[in-house]
């Protein structure tokens, strides 16, 4: 059996449900993704960084009112990244 | 939720949980808007329809106006309320279906005023609106909206056959089956989710 090696920066628990979460939808806040996941500020702020870096999403910075907002894309890399990553989970599954 | 590794089975049912919460939370706050527009013409058509029937006076068809001048404002106060902080393609193209057929039934009955023979204004704009309800209907494959729309596209042909007082208790009907019902019906839906 062939097993496909799973890509590490999204077989972590709250970095897959940041990229679970940006796949279903065009944009999200960062207090859409904070509601939904259920993690802390400062845990989601590290794992959003560490996407970014690796150019799995795009994030932006900007006001609504007075108001700072985080908005955070998949990008093309992060969404051939996530297809893979369900790939090789597949091969595990079907063992 | 941190961040710690999953085995194969934790990570596809933690995909499976994440894209379906997702999917409740956006299916949240849709039946506001149609609500708040249908409530909104539907008291203005009856204002309407009680003025002109007591004094026969046709300068009181300029309540017609308080439908955008109250409606407008109030949608962008619940606007922000109802932000979910998401945005998707779906909700993008609904938002474009209804920013085209909005402005379109604002030039219309401002163009009628200028046109010097009967303009079937309320069978136009029931026309756009019922258009508007099918294709939201049709998108977000809520069959109450596109059959409702449907229904009242037929309603809205059928006031051409009917005097301009009669018309109108037409237009509120239409108002009632395409805005206000497939609402609430929405608005039950999202909250029994």
């Amino acid at each position: 059996m062939n097993f496909k090696e799973l890509d590490p920066l999204l077989h972590s628990e709250l970095r897959l449900a940041i990229v679970s979460i940006l796949i279903s939808v065009e944009s999200a806040d960062f207090n859409f993704i904070k509601e939904t996941t259920g993690a802390t500020n400062g845990n989601i702020s590290v794992q959003i960084e560490k996407l970014k870096t690796a150019g799995y999403i795009d994030v932006e910075k900007r006001f609504k009112g007075k108001m700072p907002q985080t908005i955070c894309k998949i990008t093309v890399k992060g969404l051939a990244a996530f297809e893979q990553y369900v790939d090789a989970l597949k091969s595990y599954i079907d063992m | 939720m941190e961040e710690r590794n999953l085995n194969s089975k934790e990570s596809l049912e933690l995909i499976a949980h994440m894209i379906q919460s997702t999917k409740s939370k956006l299916e949240r706050g849709g039946s506001v808007y149609f609500l708040l527009w249908g409530y909104v013409s539907l008291l203005t058509t009856i204002a309407v329809y009680i003025a002109l029937t007591l004094s026969h006076n046709p300068y009181y068809n300029w309540i017609w106006f308080a439908i955008p001048v109250i409606g407008l404002p109030l949608m962008f106060v619940i606007k922000g309320k109802v932000a979910k902080g998401v945005t998707t393609f779906i909700e993008r193209i609904i938002g474009y279906v209804w920013f085209v057929i909005g402005v379109v039934v604002m030039i219309v009955p401002v163009v009628s005023i200028f046109l010097n023979f009967r303009f079937p204004v309320l069978a136009v704009i029931g026309i756009l609106i019922s258009i508007g309800v099918t294709l939201t209907g049709l998108i977000i494959k809520f069959r109450t909206y596109w059959i409702c729309g449907l229904i009242c596209i037929a309603l809205s042909f059928s006031t051409l056959f009917f005097s301009a007082m009669n018309q109108i208790i037409i237009y509120a009907i239409i108002i009632l089956v395409s805005m206000v019902i497939p609402g609430h019906i929405l608005k039950s839906k999202e909250n029994k989710k």
